[in-house]
């Protein structure tokens, strides 16, 4: 039986990771909220369907973990399971950014959920196919070899154009000023949990190609590597929204929750551009 | 991980000092402008300039609640009125609008008719 140290749950945080990194930009697009808030019970229990289907025929080809032969019962059971690691990642995101609060009832909120599905499946499926090594174990820690300044050079311009890549295009949407908008300060303290969480888990446990340059001598140093990557997608957050003049005429803190809101997005983006670049 | 790990370069050092410093201080900078901003409903000041018969209309929300479907109604001397609507306005957002009096050098008054709180 497969355990956790046999990569189980390694592939399981790349599937998450890999759900974050292509899903994000429709988890901040109010049409699927809508989408989610409009549908009827049978809609969403037959776009569930179409996503287990989808998910079970996807897995085929490239699924979410890597695996020598897959069969269709296989195949099923990952679909299944991709499923409900996205329905997982959908649920947090839309309580953090406040579109599921206590108040929306059970039914509402597994449709916004179901609605979001879709995107999320797709990426976690396929992010073993663009990002995925496919090692079986995890890599070696970098040792450090290259001079500081230019591995502090390469974190931050990687995290920076990863960023604006990522969160460009949601910049100038309504959907950062109405998160923002609505956000009580747990929900600002989440977003910023989150974003960590997430920039981490891409960078460090989700085993992608070229995770292996970045792993330091100590978990604490991988940290600190997440903490400034964020730290970037935060200052690149906040140049895009005052490119696009949303942090003009505002109060500080709407101005700060602007930013914190694009900076989970931002901080997707860093993690992915920490890898590629 | 497999194998021992060698000891932490200086930059290492150095970054984590620094990563934890601006962490917290992302964190605490929520929390002080949480705590030391307006929280009660939406409020507005309103700011009227007018230039023959143009007459600009700025409004702020100086309170700590979003307001949106903001109708500002513009009153003339004559008795005419126009209203037009805010879609948004954040705390501390002040958004402006353009009404046209019927006649040039008329006075205007201008009111906040109705809103709706954002929660």
């Amino acid at each position: 039986m497969a355990t956790w140290d046999d990569g189980v749950g390694r592939d399981m945080i790349r599937a998450g990771c890999g759900a974050a990194l292509f899903g994000v930009p429709l988890l901040y697009t109010m049409e699927l909220w809508w989408t989610g808030t409009g549908s009827s019970p049978a809609f969403s229990l037959g776009l569930l369907a179409a996503v287990l289907v989808a998910a079970t025929v996807i897995d085929r080809t490239a699924g979410f973990r890597f695996a020598p032969e897959r069969s269709w019962s296989s195949s099923l059971v990952d679909g299944v399971e991709v499923t409900g690691i996205c329905i997982a990642v959908a649920a947090v995101v839309l309580v953090v950014i406040g579109e599921i609060t206590p108040q929306t009832n059970v039914r509402e909120s597994m449709s916004k959920v179901i609605a979001q599905l879709v995107p999320l499946v797709i990426g976690a499926s396929i992010a073993n196919e663009i990002f995925g090594n496919g090692s079986a174990t995890p890599a070696e820690p970098g040792t450090g070899s290259g001079s500081g300044a230019r591995q502090v050079g390469s974190l931050l311009g990687g995290a920076f154009v990863g960023a604006i890549v990522v969160a460009l295009a949601i910049a100038p949407t309504d959907e950062v000023t109405i998160i923002a908008g609505r956000a009580s300060l747990a929900h600002l303290l989440a977003l910023i949990a989150v974003s960590l969480v997430a920039s981490h888990g891409i960078v460090f446990s989700a085993d992608f190609a070229g995770s292996s340059d970045l792993r330091r001598q100590r978990h604490l140093d991988e940290l600190a590597h997440t903490a400034l990557a964020y730290i970037v997608a935060l200052i690149a957050a906040g140049v895009m929204l005052a490119l696009y003049g949303r942090l003009t005429g505002v109060s500080v803190l709407t101005s700060w929750s602007r930013v914190i809101a694009l900076g989970f997005p931002a901080a997707i983006g860093a993690a992915a551009g920490r890898l590629a670049l | 991980m497999t194998g021992p790990r060698p000891d932490p370069s200086h930059t290492d050092r150095w970054l984590s000092v620094i990563a934890a410093t601006v962490v917290a201080g992302v964190i605490i900078t929520t929390v002080t402008l949480w705590v030391t901003a307006p929280h009660g409903p939406a409020s507005f000041s309103v700011v009227t300039a007018t230039t023959e018969q143009r007459v600009e209309v700025k409004v702020r929300n100086t309170g700590g609640t979003v307001a949106t479907d903001v109708v500002v109604r513009a009153t003339f001397d004559d008795g005419t009125e126009t209203d037009q609507t805010i879609s948004w306005l954040s705390p501390g957002e002040t958004s402006s609008l353009d009404f046209y009096a019927p006649n040039p050098d008329t006075t205007v008054e201008v009111t906040i008719i109705s809103y709706v709180p954002d929660n």
